[in-house]
């Protein structure tokens, strides 16, 4: 009986995993210098379409800061709190050619030349649930409680990550993943669950794939 | 404990179960603006700065929003930076700003089916010059959202998508306030003297 247990319990661990795809499609060659240029990483946040997770563009940061090819990472609300109020929801630079603009302005541009950013990387997306089905029913009663049924979802994640290279005041390239995965929620009495980490994957990917476009060049 | 205090302490724990009180207490970053080469007084009245937005409705529960210091902090800010000098009178000052509010609304993720929390703020902004005649009447609308985090209190929603409806306020005060039209005939006046 508890063989079959662990067996089933596999069974659903090999299911709740997810699927990740990274593209990257390169403008220019990159360069950093490693010991003295920084970066940040900036979630889109002019239209709710767009706008990525909090959590997820932390996660990025702290993925592009890690490992044998890491960089500095400008914490996003250090950033956007020293420029504000130019890098709000209404008044972020949506194309190059306007975070030009803004720079004509002298006060701008010795604010971010403090900061030694080399490459400015805005991402957009979210990750959603696409599809739910199944059902779970708990009840509590004097004698105790408990939970039966099975309960499924489906997430998706799409991100796309914009790297613009600030010296040269050019669009580098951009990297999106895309990523899906199902979650389960079984319950004999106490419920399961098996999660699919769709935004963490997702996240790792775009992290360890922007960091190599950067170094590597 | 007797009956009569039991009955009374359930009907407060019941109370308390169906109403809440949020405190916005958020600090704001310093504007990156160059100055107006003015003495400015920031006129804030007791209304303002102790603000409370109170609602008492069947179908969406008693909630109490505390939004006076939030705001008194961000206009403090915003007009440190929009000018060279405060003044601690209007007499002694080329404007005096004196903002009041004038609507707050919010919107809850299961109102709306999106997945965020969204905060209107709507302020009028009075200017006067020294002479107490008006320079400006402005009507400024601010929006903001904070998305609807698993296991996040409705408190923490409402905080933060609050907290950046100020932001956006500021934002449009700052790069908005010398763009006024009656601001800037103002201004064109005075470099004219």
């Amino acid at each position: 009986m508890i063989k079959s247990i662990v067996h089933v319990s596999s069974l659903w661990l090999l299911a709740a995993c997810s699927t990740v795809t990274v593209d990257q499609m390169r403008l220019t060659e990159t360069n950093i210098d490693l010991g003295s240029d920084t970066v940040v990483v900036l979630g889109r946040q002019h239209s709710p379409a767009y706008e990525a997770e909090a959590d997820l563009v932390t996660c990025v940061a702290r993925e592009l800061g890690q490992g044998a090819m890491g960089m500095e990472v400008i914490p996003d609300g250090q950033f956007v709190d020293a420029l504000y109020p130019w890098f709000e929801p209404r008044t972020a630079p949506l194309s190059l050619a306007r975070l030009e603009t803004l720079l004509e302005q002298q006060i701008l541009q010795k604010a971010i030349d403090d900061f030694e950013i080399r490459y400015i990387i805005w991402i957009e997306g979210n990750t959603e649930t696409t599809d739910s089905s199944g059902g779970l029913s708990c009840t509590i009663s004097p004698a105790g409680g408990g939970c039966l049924g099975l309960g499924m979802w489906e997430d998706e994640a799409t991100y796309e990550a914009s790297v613009w290279d600030f010296h040269a005041m050019t669009e580098s390239g951009r990297i999106s993943v895309d990523s899906h995965g199902t979650s389960y929620l079984p319950a004999v009495i106490i419920p399961i669950p098996f999660l699919a980490r769709v935004q963490t994957n997702s996240c790792k990917g775009l992290g360890k794939q922007i960091q190599s476009f950067i170094v590597q060049g | 404990m007797n009956f009569r205090h039991s009955i009374m302490f359930v009907s407060l724990a019941f109370v308390a179960g169906c109403s809440s009180v949020h405190t916005i207490n958020a600090e704001f970053p310093t504007p990156l603006v160059d100055p107006l080469q003015k003495t400015a007084f920031l006129d804030l009245p007791e209304e303002f700065t102790t603000y409370q937005f109170i609602q008492d409705e069947e179908d969406r529960g008693d909630i109490t929003i505390i939004l006076g210091q939030a705001h008194k902090n961000l206009f403090s800010s915003v007009v440190s930076a929009l000018f060279t000098d405060l003044s601690l009178s209007p007499e002694t000052a080329d404007i005096t700003l004196r903002p009041e509010v004038n609507a707050f609304q919010y919107a809850l993720p299961k109102e709306t089916g999106s997945t965020f929390y969204e905060v209107w703020l709507k302020y009028r902004l009075q200017a006067t010059d020294a002479d107490g005649v008006e320079i400006a009447d402005w009507l400024i609308t601010g929006y903001g959202r904070a998305t609807d985090e698993r296991l996040q209190s409705e408190g923490t929603g409402i905080n933060g998508a609050a907290e950046e409806a100020l932001r956006d306020i500021g934002t449009q005060l700052t790069l908005g306030f010398a763009q006024q039209a009656d601001i800037e005939n103002w201004l064109n006046a005075e470099m004219q003297q």
